[in-house]
């Protein structure tokens, strides 16, 4: 018998999954234990922060009926509940967009950095920061604060459309074709925004490296309004895709032999990419590693089935991302640690790890 | 009723079907041979919609090109030759993908991974991970999926089809003979096969009706003993070749002891 | 001079003193330490590190990347912060706590130091010390511009922001170094750009620049003399040549706070370094 890298089974009188191959308990279990995680992770977040707010305060004048003070109130409902939603649904979105992309270029280290969506979203966001101030008035007036997100939406939207209008031909898209595509519109859009930043101004410049660190410091119900409604589409539509990419792991022929609208299936799996990374590289800057090292390390217990792995993925992302937060607003508070260094600094070790582990099976 | 008419197709530059056609019967094993090149693979490709193609392909008399995906996939499954999977899925799970359609709301749904994998002589090999096992164990994991697709060779009356791709190029006497069964099996059930094989002998044993192709053409199509013949096959193989059978049984065998290279 | 007579009849109403106030921006907090009112301070910015005392109180973090939450941990009652601090998301959060944000002119002018100084003392409840302050700096200005205009021929100075790898990153027009270089009366040797730019080696040259101006810092940024001559186009140019390199140290040259006119002084001293008599 091959030494298998799960542990015990469930039962003692079924048989273990180990046996029987069928992991689909494994992978309730572990949703479950996920949805735990994020709740914990949830109200953590909620009763921590520099303010020294703390939930249980709040909680026993809640009961008792008094009235919350206005730090409180703003520190709770103002700052930190938009900031947890955020954080949940940009963690979501990294993680589902990491499992849809690896899961349609039939890659476990596929990202949507590396199709140059996530290259594009960041140079719409150099655009709007370099040259934002040279637009007419009136556009600056509606876009106001919102303009370096919603350029960063439509960077990311548009790098998506040329990548699928390059790599499909006659109504098939060549996954490969799109993965060299992405690397030269990366790369074409890391040589624009470098020339932006070569004419971009000393504090312009300081903008770019903090929005590049990803945040979340910035996180309110005006942007929440603003991306909320586009991840949670896109988050919703994921589990749709959740079939055709189980097939996609047998190839695309065998896939559409299976009853699986292939090309629609990939039409929908690049919109939900490029709508969940756009609205979350858009709220919350360069977020790294989360796309890639949740869905390996959910691989790793609960197997790659994407009807569990997807809703999976969503709940760690979410959680993950909360942690990360909380330890980007306490680690210098009163002052923040740009969440995006917080995730690369857990996120590069682990995922370096999982590598050295599971060489065999990543070096297909 | 299978019927491909007028098939022609052009990889890149090349054309590699001129106008070919078949026909295959429900509760018969139709087996594609031909040498190396001559379109065999391609024919079935085109057939099962994985190559695009000119003329016209009918099942029971509709378009199969316009049926779409899931309606078709309750009809016919299709085993490809070799395929690499993407992810560390374990056999059962990739059996497990088969398990579309109608077949999923049987009420022994879940039971049937393992017997399909019983049935490719995989028992107990659920468990493992498909990247670990041997190329005749995956192809014969794959197939456990696609008989997994169209478990019930007739469903309300209607037959169900298997188009298999070289299935037993990986595998060993024993097994090849056990596959071939299988699909015996099958067609005597009711449902139709059809085949794309290398290996004449197998194809004189177990074939209920022969294509033949050289050169992007169909040379001969029919029964056995129609086509596989010393004319059409030293045609055919470029090589003289002698069909001879056994008295006992009247099958049908080529020995290559027996050839003659051109 | 009229601007400051206007405002200084501001000081005449005093708001109300506030008691907890963050700084932000690093000239503001010297104003508030000249004003003598830096019992007031709870918190500052990474860029508030003079005078030295200040760096004992918690740091908020990077102007342009304030943390709501970090900021009324501190409870503060006033947040005065230079122009451009946000984001404006955090200065939305402050106005629904009620905490005043008080957004000041970065103007890099004698008459933005001293429109900082009264609008800082007049929030600060300190009009008679913001009017002594006042009085005294526009006495040091109008005395240091006499100086600067007393120059004949103003030299052409180049201002070295960072040389990080051997590319030089200097200051065009409209900066802070621009405007103290014209302070000290000498005049900018880049006045075709705006801004920090980094230089090609033929620019440089061209430039021909009499004295090169950079901050005493060290780390990756800072070039030493032997450096700016083995310099390609910087060892060439007139300032390599003499030997005529100034440093400074960096918030007190581009602070723009109380200590601006003694720094202009200063520079001015280290560019004409020949005994001259003003006025």
């Amino acid at each position: 018998m091959v030494a298998l890298p799960w542990g015990r089974s469930a039962g003692r009188d079924a048989p273990s999954d180990r046996v029987t191959g069928d992991r689909s308990g494994r992978a309730r279990v572990t949703i479950l234990a996920l949805v735990v995680f994020v709740m914990l992770a949830a109200i953590a977040s909620l009763g921590t922060g520099a303010a020294g707010v703390s939930l249980g305060d709040v909680l026993v004048k809640w009961i008792s009926g008094e009235e919350l003070t206005l730090r409180e109130r703003v520190v709770l409902f103002d700052i930190r509940l938009p900031r947890l939603l955020t954080g949940m649904l940009v963690g979501a979105s990294l993680a589902v967009s990491g499992a849809v992309m690896q899961g349609l270029f039939r890659n476990p280290l596929a990202d949507p950095g590396i199709v140059g969506v996530g290259a594009g979203a960041g140079l719409g966001a150099v655009l709007a920061i370099v040259l934002g101030a040279f637009l007419p008035p009136a556009i600056l007036a509606v876009a106001g604060m919102h303009l370096v997100p919603l350029a960063a939406f439509f960077g990311g939207w548009a790098t998506t459309l040329i990548l699928y209008r390059v790599s499909t031909r006659a109504g098939r898209t060549s996954v490969a074709t799109m993965l060299l595509a992405g690397i030269a519109l990366g790369a074409l859009s890391g040589a624009l925004t470098g020339i932006l930043v070569y004419i971009a101004d000393d504090q312009q410049l300081r903008d770019l490296t903090f929005w590049g660190l990803g945040s979340l410091a910035g996180a309110g119900w005006a942007k929440l309004a603003a991306a909320a409604p586009i991840m949670m589409l896109a988050l919703l539509a994921a589990p749709m895709l959740a079939r055709a990419l189980n097939g996609l792991a047998l190839g695309e022929g065998a896939a559409a032999h299976l009853g699986i609208a292939v090309q629609r299936m990939k039409n929908l799996a690049i919109l939900t990419v490029a709508a969940a990374t756009g609205a979350a590289v858009a709220v919350s800057g360069g977020i790294g590693f989360i796309g890639i090292v949740v869905p390996h390390l959910l691989r790793l217990v609960m197997g790659p089935d994407h009807r569990f792995l997807l809703p999976a993925a969503a709940l760690l992302g979410a959680g993950l991302l909360l942690l990360a937060d909380i330890i980007s607003r306490l680690i210098i508070a009163p002052a923040e640690l740009p969440i995006g260094i917080v995730t690369a600094v857990l996120g590069g070790p682990v995922f370096l790890w999982i590598l050295l582990r599971r060489r065999g099976i990543v070096d297909m | 009723m299978l019927e491909a008419r007028d098939i022609s197709v052009t990889l890149g530059r090349k054309q590699v079907l001129y106008g070919a056609g078949l026909r295959a019967k429900p509760g018969a094993m139709t087996v594609i041979v031909g040498p190396n090149g001559s379109g065999k693979t391609t024919l079935l490709r085109a057939i099962t919609g994985d190559l695009a193609s000119r003329g016209t392909v009918t099942l029971d008399g509709q378009d199969m090109r316009a049926l779409a995906p899931h309606s078709l996939a309750e009809r016919r499954a299709v085993l490809p030759q070799a395929s690499v999977l993407a992810f560390p899925f374990t056999v059962h799970e990739v059996v497990r993908l088969g398990l579309t359609g109608r077949i999923a709301l049987r009420p022994d749904a879940a039971k049937l991974p393992s017997r399909a994998l019983e049935q490719v002589g995989l028992a107990g090999y659920g468990g493992r991970f498909f990247q670990e096992l041997s190329g005749g164990e995956q192809a014969r994991a794959q197939l456990a999926r696609v008989l997994l697709q169209v478990w019930e060779p007739v469903q309300d009356g209607t037959p169900r089809w298997l188009f298999l791709d070289e299935p037993v190029a990986a595998l060993d006497i024993g097994h090849q003979l056990q596959v071939m069964h299988l699909a015996r099996r099958f067609a005597r059930a009711g449902g139709g096969v059809v085949a794309v094989m290398h290996d004449l002998n197998l194809t004189a044993m177990f074939a209920d009706r022969v294509v033949l192709m050289l050169d992007g053409r169909v040379l001969a199509q029919g029964a056995v003993r129609e086509v596989l013949t010393d004319q059409n096959l030293s045609r055919a193989y470029g090589c003289r070749l002698r069909v001879s059978s056994l008295p006992a049984q009247g099958a049908t065998y080529i020995l290559p002891q027996a050839a003659e290279i051109a | 001079m009229l601007r400051a007579t206007l405002a200084l009849a501001l000081l005449a109403t005093p708001l109300a003193a506030q008691e907890r106030v963050v700084v932000v921006g690093g000239g503001l907090a010297e104003i508030v330490y000249a004003l003598g009112q830096e019992h007031r301070l709870v918190g500052r910015d990474t860029t508030a590190s003079f005078p030295p005392e200040i760096e004992a109180l918690p740091d908020v973090g990077y102007m342009r990347a304030l943390s709501p939450e970090g900021l009324l941990a501190l409870d503060p009652d006033l947040i005065l912060a230079s122009e451009g601090a946000g984001p404006a998301e955090t200065v939305q959060i402050m106005q629904a706590a009620s905490v005043p944000f008080v957004q000041i002119t970065d103007d890099p002018s004698p008459a933005g130091v001293l429109e900082r100084v009264m609008t800082i003392a007049a929030h600060l409840d300190a009009g008679a010390q913001g009017q002594a302050l006042v009085v005294q700096l526009e006495s040091e200005f109008a005395a240091l511009l006499g100086e600067a205009e007393a120059v004949s021929t103003p030299k052409r100075v180049m201002f070295v922001l960072s040389a990080q790898g051997g590319r030089i990153n200097a200051a065009g027009r409209d900066t802070g170094a621009s405007a103290m270089i014209e302070l000290a009366g000498g005049v900018n040797a880049f006045d075709d750009f705006a801004g920090y730019r980094l230089l090609s080696d033929e620019a440089i040259t061209a430039a021909a620049p009499d004295v090169i101006l950079m901050m005493d810092r060290g780390g990756d940024h800072a070039i030493s003399d032997a450096e700016i001559l083995a310099h390609p186009a910087l060892g060439l140019t007139p300032a390599a040549e003499t030997g005529a390199v100034i440093r400074m140290n960096g918030i007190y040259l581009l602070g723009f706070g109380p200590r601006t006119a003694q720094a202009a002084q200063e520079l001015h001293r280290a560019l004409y370094p020949e005994p001259h008599k003003g006025g």
